[in-house]
């Protein structure tokens, strides 16, 4: 079987610092993964060179066998931590946009998942609280029927009502056709919703292990592993 | 997908375009207000000061619009790509031609109609005035000795489309190349246009010296319709600075593409 | 229905033990459609891969049945279920006693002290 994501030798320089250094990673398909961390460990790099959004200094990121580009960004769904739609479009320009350049997207899903919500899809979207903004984004990230889901702190800052939502709509969403990758630095709260836990520290992987087999090794949680493992 | 783009960065940028528009238009009647006011309440010598006044508040005006486009093309190529925003559209699964080409699609196009709205106000504040009188010997004067006036406006008018597309594509190429030079991303597009724009300036100067240079002195007066020179100066300036704008315009749009497609290092 | 995991031990075990806890105790009721892995991960809150292992090892256990349709079934074979009550209820006391032993009771002090409450409680009742 193929790899979805696969990081040869994978280095990124921004002047002289370096964000990411010589990783190797081999991700195969139909896995919920997370990608943990401190701030600054290299998670956000890593997402943005696979998306393509960052040219590697050197190795090289693939994509189902392919470097980023559009065949790539076809089937992968991204949701950065930052809001990027125009704050004078509506919610429904959102949605035109989806189903306009994504044909993986459904549309039905995504306005139920709005319903549900109970966000106004003819909203302007500035009028949108911040998280409101956040939700509208997940949805129709979610709602795109990917091989590759690539969330960037998904959870972080949000009430945990909506980490629920966001949390039940990743399990449900499962599908051995598509792999999840979620970074993040919040660990208990995502670690039972995960295969697998990879874990990076200063722009380094350390480890990459299944998250039940560090329970069953260590007798300890995700959590708990990585804070006695990564103490300061 | 193109045309799926073009409905996008229509859509998007309408709203900043018409306002402008509607400003121009508004200072224009403004300015046909104020004249036929002036021109009612105070015949004689304070009228004519008054309108030397607004017609210069007028033109300024004009330029601050089209300035206003400029500023406007600008700033939405360069939010639109490397801000928030372009998180957005380069993972949009579309090639980096097809963004570059839709911006300055649509940026041409409201370059054009900036242009259209500066004549509409042009005309609207000279409603009334009689300008036809002093363009009409001018005309006649070129179609005597055989030259088309509407073919040489109509060059004019080309020239500057053009100018206005490849200066454009030259800020897209100072926007793609600076935030990767210097940390500083706002001045680093600045000094990477100044450079580009001086590369312009000389490769203009390479291109028009030997027309200007060789035929200038063959000509006394520019304006002297009777010079059998004048027609064959005009022509080859007018094909050299096509030629200065195809050349620019290519090596400009190159220099985005690369950028934008191999070296994207997006915030 | 609130899912409680502890920390120390793999999800998928724990989730075994739920699931055969609410299959002793009627929950579900044998024979009848046993919920999608799905529903169960998502009512759980848990990654479906964890979900499909633990049900995958309660069926090699023989408590579920896959049907000609797909779909799966609790066991109706009420012996094994009872069985399976059995060990459960056994394995408490087993770790019942040796709680107790740890506060310093012994077994036979555990059952005196059992019967103590036990009168105790019945008393109450009526």
């Amino acid at each position: 079987m193929d790899s979805i994501l696969e990081c040869q030798a994978l280095t990124k320089r921004f002047g002289h610092f370096t964000a990411l250094n010589q990783i190797n990673l081999r991700i195969m398909p139909g896995r919920i993964i997370g990608l943990l961390g401190p701030n600054g460990s290299g998670k956000t790099t890593l997402i943005k060179l696979a998306n393509g959004l960052l040219t590697p200094t050197e190795g090289q990121i693939l994509v189902a066998g392919r470097k980023p580009g559009p065949e790539t960004k076809s089937i992968v769904s991204y949701l950065p931590d930052k809001l990027y739609f125009d704050n004078w479009m509506h919610v429904n320009d959102c949605l035109k946009v989806f189903s306009d350049f994504y044909t993986d997207f459904d549309l039905a899903k995504a306005q139920d998942m709005l319903q549900t919500l109970r966000i106004d899809p003819k909203a302007l979207f500035r009028t949108l609280s911040k998280g409101t903004k956040e939700k509208v984004q997940l949805a129709l990230v979610m709602s795109r029927k990917a091989r590759l889901y690539l969330l960037d702190e998904p959870i972080g800052g949000v009430d945990p009502a909506s980490r629920d939502f966001i949390l039940n709509t990743i399990i449900t969403n499962y599908s051995k056709e598509g792999t999840v990758i979620i970074s993040t630095h919040l660990i208990a709260d995502i670690e039972r919703v995960l295969d697998d836990a990879v874990f990076m520290m200063n722009g380094c992987i350390d480890r990459a292990e299944s998250v039940e087999n560090i329970r069953e090794n260590y007798g300890k949680s995700v959590d708990e592993f990585f804070r006695e493992v990564y103490k300061c | 997908m193109l045309g799926k783009l073009l409905k996008l960065e229509f859509k998007s940028t309408a709203r900043l375009f018409l306002l402008v528009y509607a400003g121009m238009i508004g200072v224009a009647l403004l300015a046909l207000g104020v004249r036929t006011l002036a021109e009612s309440a105070f015949p004689g010598s304070l009228s004519s000061i008054l309108l030397s006044a607004i017609s210069i508040l007028f033109v300024l005006t004009l330029g601050f619009g089209f300035i206003a486009t400029s500023i406007a093309v600008i700033s939405r190529f360069y939010k639109n790509m490397l801000g928030d925003e372009g998180y957005l559209m380069f993972t949009l699964p579309v090639k980096t031609s097809r963004h570059i080409i839709s911006k300055l699609i649509t940026s041409s196009l409201w370059s054009f109609l900036s242009i259209l709205v500066i004549l509409l106000s042009i005309g609207i504040a000279l409603i009334g005035t009689n300008v036809q009188a002093t363009l009409k010997p001018f005309f006649a004067e070129m179609r005597a000795f055989g030259y088309n006036p509407g073919l040489y406006i109509g060059g004019f008018f080309v020239i500057l489309l053009f100018s206005c597309i490849v200066g454009m594509i030259l800020w897209y190429a100072a926007i793609s190349i600076g935030p990767r030079v210097t940390h500083n991303r706002l001045g680093g597009t600045i000094v990477a246009y100044l450079v580009i724009y001086f590369a312009y300036q000389i490769l203009g100067v390479l291109i028009l010296f030997p027309i200007y240079g060789l035929q200038m002195t063959e000509l006394m007066d520019v304006y002297d319709f009777s010079d059998p020179n004048l027609q064959k100066f005009l022509l080859s300036s007018f094909l050299g600075v096509i030629l200065l704008n195809v050349i620019s315009g290519v090596v400009g749009y190159f220099i985005t593409h690369r950028m934008l497609d191999k070296r994207l290092n997006l915030n | 229905m609130e899912w409680e995991f502890t920390n120390d031990r793999p999800v998928y075990i724990q989730i075994i033990e739920e699931l055969q806890f609410r299959m002793v105790t009627g929950f579900y009721t044998p024979g009848e459609s046993f919920p999608p892995v799905r529903t169960l991960a998502s009512e759980a809150q848990v990654n479906p891969n964890t979900m499909q292992r633990a049900l995958a090892e309660l069926e090699s256990q023989g408590l579920l049945c896959t049907q000609r349709t797909n779909a799966k079934t609790l066991t109706e074979d009420r012996e094994m279920l009872e069985n399976l009550k059995k060990e459960m209820a056994k394995k408490r006391i087993r770790s019942f006693l040796g709680e107790m032993e740890r506060l310093g009771f012994d077994r036979t002090n555990t059952i005196q002290l059992i019967s103590q409450i036990k009168e105790t409680i019945d008393k109450e009742v009526r």
